[in-house]
């Protein structure tokens, strides 16, 4: 690569990139775990409508999580790809990425409209209110990433894979791993313990 | 020759993407397969979700040996993750990134856990009560 040395300024300026940006993903924590609380505690609040057990389908749940769960895996594939300088396995790995959480976001759409359709939306019951709340903002992260992502990908495309562009994916990564340890707990919380 | 330099000049490092995201602190120092850590993460993530799914049911038979299953699941699932695709580690790059999710992690552990229990608290307290009842407490108390 004929870059430019990556200067000790740089170096800090990148690293403290990296942690400012993760500061933010602390605070986006303190948001979820806001909602996580909001759901415990509405959980039970089901107005004469039907309650968590009821409604949620596992096996569409599990198929959710193994598509959010690759689309990290495809994330770090793509910084791997980005190490190697292959501009071409970064941009097939950040599609995998994208396909995958496009699906997700797809599943997640489907399951919100077939419960609104079926009259069971967020304005049912306090119970339905957190829990459309709560996944829907999960939902809403994921569908800006995935704006982001096509954002990175024709950045990288345009500029090749220099500093800013190693940058952004190293962010990009760190966010799209965070949502899906987010998805990890609404997995366990709201669908594992549907029955609590 | 990379490594040779990285280790001897402090100030001007190389940049080629080989060494950036080391450079950065944002992965472990180099010669770590960071490969073969994503891949390691990933397989134990997914087995930690079926057996999570899988095992749940069966093994717990009432629905708070459940959640506590569930949840030991999750919780071993989210230090898989953090340490195979967040890298974090007891290296000293590592370090402010743990402070500062340990703090967060405190404040969530108080939100939920805090707000659970006042609930449960009142729901607990109000339970015998008719609406007409909670009226009459809540004018005779002033609402308080």
């Amino acid at each position: 690569m004929n870059e430019p040395a990556l200067t000790h300024e740089a170096q800090n300026e990148d690293s403290t990139a990296v942690f400012g940006f993760w500061m933010y993903l602390m605070s986006d924590f303190v948001l979820f775990a806001g909602l996580f609380a909001t759901y415990a505690v509405f959980k039970g609040n089901v107005f004469g409508g039907p309650a968590a057990g009821d409604l949620f389908s596992m096996p569409y749940v599990l198929v959710e999580t193994v598509l959010l769960l690759t689309s990290s895996f495809t994330c770090g594939l793509a910084l791997l790809a980005a190490q190697r300088g292959s501009i071409k396995g970064v941009i097939t790995a950040l599609s995998g990425t994208f396909l995958l959480g496009v699906g997700f976001v797809w599943m997640e759409i489907a399951e919100f409209r077939d419960l609104i359709l079926a009259g069971h939306g967020p304005d049912q019951s306090g119970f339905l209110s957190s829990y459309f709340t709560l996944v829907g903002t999960h939902g809403l992260h994921v569908a800006i990433g995935l704006l982001w992502l096509v954002a990175l990908a024709v950045s990288i495309l345009a500029r090749g894979l220099g500093r800013s562009s190693m940058r952004k994916l190293a962010l990009f990564s760190l966010f799209w791993h965070f949502l899906d340890i987010v998805w990890i707990f609404i997995f366990t919380i709201v669908y594992l313990m549907r029955f609590l | 020759m990379d490594l040779y330099l990285y280790y001897r000049v402090p100030h001007a490092l190389p940049m080629n993407n080989h060494t950036y995201f080391e450079a950065i602190g944002f992965w472990p120092k180099a010669g770590t397969h960071t490969g073969r850590i994503y891949l390691v993460g990933y397989v134990l993530s997914l087995a930690l979700t079926f057996g999570a799914y899988f095992l749940t049911p069966e093994y717990a038979a009432t629905p708070i040996r459940l959640a506590i299953l569930a949840l030991a699941f999750a919780l071993a699932q989210f230090f898989v993750q953090l340490a195979c695709f967040l890298h974090l580690s007891r290296e000293i790059d590592s370090r402010d990134k743990v402070w500062a999710l340990s703090f967060v992690l405190t404040i969530v552990l108080i939100l939920v856990v805090g707000s659970v229990w006042i609930m449960q608290n009142l729901n607990n307290r109000m339970m015998f009560q008719t609406p007409q009842e909670m009226e009459h407490y809540m004018q005779t108390q002033q609402g308080i």
